[in-house]
């Protein structure tokens, strides 16, 4: 992996990357977007550290990267043909980021939307997206693309099919200016490089897998293009989350799969205090307590059949899925399997234990943040991604936010700002309980 | 407490006598409660008795006493016994007025072990006296007693074992914390300190980021070194079944749902998620719920099939089937409502006591009850 560090983003003539310096063409990239005609038009603004700027309602967000060189390219299955990556040398633009926002479409399906990304202010600590160069692309929907009748939407989950194509094309025209924006690096020379390559190593060292509970289906992720249900699990090199073959969405975000702090921590103590097997991702949308039973299961299974002594395990912390991820530590546990979880806390107050659901086995917890903790942010000039935010289609109770003007004094939960409280443990937000 | 409490109780706490109190005037005044049994009044047979007082250390007051050493002197040993104190509602009072009358700087409540009425009458006990009498009051007792349930939250609970066998430990560890806690020393973490969590969150940005620690901390349990977890998993207590109704043909059955169905409109309000109240609608003359009349408002599942018929989350019309039948002997005229959804657990506690006490009073024999 060959790192850029840039230092700053401008518009300019041309999209180029000039002495750790991104100029990009705005013009250039509304055309590319809009060689889809699922938008009607496109805003690209730039926000970054230290405006005055909130960004709403983002729906992704992306990290510029670009393979140089060997099999495959960036975000298979999207960008790129669907074949195995992980190989030869990719480049990547740290320190920025593109971001995608929105207004709600029609059918769209009930998932969460209200994400704050402050440029400026307290919110920067809690959401790595305030401290990034941002690229913020607020795509504008075509209405011949929703004819009369496309606002029925009988799955909550996925929304209706208009809903699902516009989605998609969304996600694939925010990747496409990422990857374009990331191979400005083509010719550049990387400030550093590193090396991450699983290497047979001294077979004493202690066998570690990591465990991600990632019900794709549920949150609309990708993995090589597809929205997949993994209800028996897969097996992921690591250095695929690096290429983007994994792409989040809302609730999460396809930059902390890129930067994967769990898989790039494993992937660096490789050889040296573990012996990394590898990321077996796992999960469905599992209602009925059978099913939570065996995938579950298969999970467990799988990390033995590997030969795993200890698993890290990454997942949801909230909701019924939740039960999912617990199952599968306690029977990791019962099969000699040490387990480690990283969990946020979805509790408030002080009868509210902050678990969902919860198992005698998981002795090993690490808490990355409390979803619920209140945060004020101060006043900003200008809004980004529209005039409020859109919440859940239910018309949740946005904690009568939903009627004050955005550009005002602010309190949101933490769950408001996207990756303060990641699945794959990329912040220092934590809590403790006395 | 049933008869295994007494092995190892006896050995610490003789009932032969009496610690007279000698210690010098700088010494704190505690307060010592603990129930029927613990005071030599009696077993489970006298767990009717009333509350009331006994000079100096008595019981594991003893022990007490010699923990604290000269830091302290136990002025009185105030007892009661655990039916009355979770029975009578004048209970709590009278035992908070005996406390008051020895003016203590501490009061000191159980150990409880795993004796839950002993648990909620220590829990209460604290709780009242640090409120009305501003004056620090620590309990001992086991994580998973109801009273631990109930109580954590609001008092100081040195964690204990499960049975007087752990009685030294128990005490020293309620005098260790009662001491700091008295001289408003600053108290580290629950695991620290050996206290039950109170549920108090304290949110900062760690020096490292979580998947680090958790790094970390897998390497410490794979090499089989000491590790602290940064998150207990919560305890809970455990709920005994009721006994199989034996003629369901004779018995009274009562219908109650958390999948939040309520008239159509919602009149009452009832909330889509954690609910603070539980509602109660009549159903006489109905054979089945309609469409019309009652709708699902929890937010927490897919509500279409319920609307389109209320009958698949309370199933009246299977109901009163088996009641014409002759399957059941009755169904209950109302329906008992409410939405789960992220139920905190006294909540939900608190509102099957009180449904039941309803129940009980219309003579339920059994309920069946459906969730989302």
């Amino acid at each position: 992996m060959g790192t850029i560090r840039v230092q700053d983003v401008e518009f300019g003539p041309r999209t180029a990357l000039v002495d750790h310096a991104l100029m990009v063409d705005r013009e250039e990239i509304r055309r590319l977007i809009l060689e889809d005609r699922h938008f009607s038009d496109v805003e690209v603004h730039l926000a970054k550290p230290g405006d005055s700027v909130r960004i709403l309602n983002s729906l992704d967000v992306v990290e510029p990267r670009w393979k140089v060189d060997g099999p495959g390219g960036v975000f298979p299955g999207f960008v790129s043909p669907p074949l195995t990556v992980g190989d030869g040398r990719t480049n990547r633009l740290d320190g920025v980021a593109v971001v995608e926002t929105g207004p709600r479409i029609p059918g769209e399906p009930i998932f969460f939307r209200s994400q704050v990304i402050d440029m400026s202010g307290p919110g920067t600590e809690y959401c790595p997206f305030g401290r990034t160069l941002n690229l913020v692309l607020d795509f504008k929907p075509n209405s011949e693309f929703f004819p009369p009748g496309s606002e029925v939407c009988t799955d909550v989950r996925f929304g209706s099919d208009t809903a699902l194509d516009y989605n998609r094309a969304l996600r694939l025209a925010g990747l496409r200016v990422a990857a374009h924006l990331g191979k400005t690096s083509q010719e550049v020379s990387p400030d550093d490089v590193e090396t991450f390559e699983l290497a047979p190593c001294d077979p004493s060292l202690p066998r570690v897998v990591c465990l991600y509970h990632y019900p794709s289906a549920l949150s609309r992720a990708s993995l090589y293009g597809s929205v997949i249900p993994m209800p028996l699990g897969t097996l992921m090199h690591p250095n695929e989350f690096y290429d983007g073959a994994v792409v989040g969405w809302t609730g999460g975000s396809t930059y902390s799969e890129q930067n994967n702090e769990v898989l790039l921590g494993l992937s660096r103590r490789h050889g040296k205090d573990l012996n990394f097997l590898g990321c077996i991702m796992f999960g469905d949308i599992t209602p009925f307590r059978l099913q939570k039973e065996r995938v579950s299961s298969a999970a467990s299974k799988f990390a033995h059949i590997m030969g795993a002594q200890a698993a890290i395990v990454l997942g949801m912390s909230g909701s019924q899925h939740s039960v999912d991820v617990m199952l599968t530590v306690q029977k990791c546990e019962l099969l000699g399997i040490k387990t480690t979880m990283i969990n946020a806390d979805n509790g408030s107050g002080p009868d509210d234990t902050g678990f969902t659901f919860s198992l005698p086995e998981a002795v090993a917890i690490v808490c990355n943040g409390s979803r619920e903790q209140r945060v004020t942010l101060p006043p900003v000039r200008n809004l980004i991604g529209g005039e409020r935010l859109l919440g859940t289609g239910n018309g949740e109770n946005l904690l009568g936010i939903e009627t004050l003007d955005h550009t005002g004094e602010m309190t949101i939960p933490v769950k408001f700002f996207p990756g303060a409280t990641s699945t794959q443990g990329n912040g220092r937000l934590t809590t403790r309980f006395e | 407490m049933s008869e295994g409490v007494l092995a190892g109780a006896m050995t610490s706490a003789t009932t032969s006598g009496r610690v007279a109190p000698t210690t010098p005037t700088s010494a704190l005044r505690v307060v010592h409660y603990v129930n029927q049994f613990f005071a030599g009044v009696g077993a489970e047979a006298e767990s009717g008795t009333a509350p009331g007082r006994k000079e100096g250390a008595v019981g594991p007051a003893i022990a007490l006493q010699r923990e604290l050493g000269d830091r302290g002197q136990v002025v009185s040993t105030v007892y009661c016994g655990d039916n009355y104190a979770v029975e009578m509602p004048e209970a709590i009072d009278r035992i908070v007025e005996l406390i008051r009358q020895e003016k203590p700087d501490l009061v000191v409540a159980g150990p409880a072990f795993g004796a839950g009425r002993y648990g909620l009458a220590c829990g209460q006990i604290c709780a009242a006296v640090q409120e009305r009498l501003g004056i620090t009051a620590v309990a001992g007792m086991h994580a998973e007693n109801a009273g631990a349930d109930i109580y954590r939250t609001k008092v100081y609970i040195a964690s204990t074992g499960n049975t007087a066998a752990g009685m030294n430990e128990a005490i020293r560890a309620m005098v260790r914390l009662a001491l700091k806690l008295q001289a408003r020393q600053k108290l580290g973490s629950p695991h620290e300190e050996g206290y039950l969590s109170m549920g108090r969150r304290v949110h900062f940005f760690d020096e490292r980021n979580a998947s680090d620690r958790a790094l970390e901390m897998l390497l410490h349990r794979v090499r089989s070194e000491p590790f602290t977890t940064e998150w207990e998993v919560p305890h809970f207590s455990r709920v005994i079944p009721a006994t199989p109704i034996k003629d369901l043909s004779k018995a009274r059955i009562a219908l109650v749902s958390t999948g939040g169905v309520v008239p159509q409109g919602n009149p009452d309000r009832l909330e889509p998620r954690s609910s603070t109240k539980w509602l109660k609608y009549p159903l006489k003359g109905l054979d089945r719920l309609t469409p019309e009349g009652w709708q699902a408002i929890h937010a927490g599942y897919n509500t279409t099939a319920v609307n389109e018929d209320p009958n698949r989350m309370v199933p009246l019309d299977v109901l009163r089937a088996l009641e014409t039948e002759g399957e059941i002997g009755s169904l209950l005229e109302s329906l008992y409502t409410t939405t789960g959804n992220g139920s905190l657990i006294p909540t939900a506690r608190r509102f099957a006591q009180e449904i039941v006490r309803d129940l009980k009073a219309a003579d339920v024999d059994g309920i069946i009850l459906t969730s989302a």
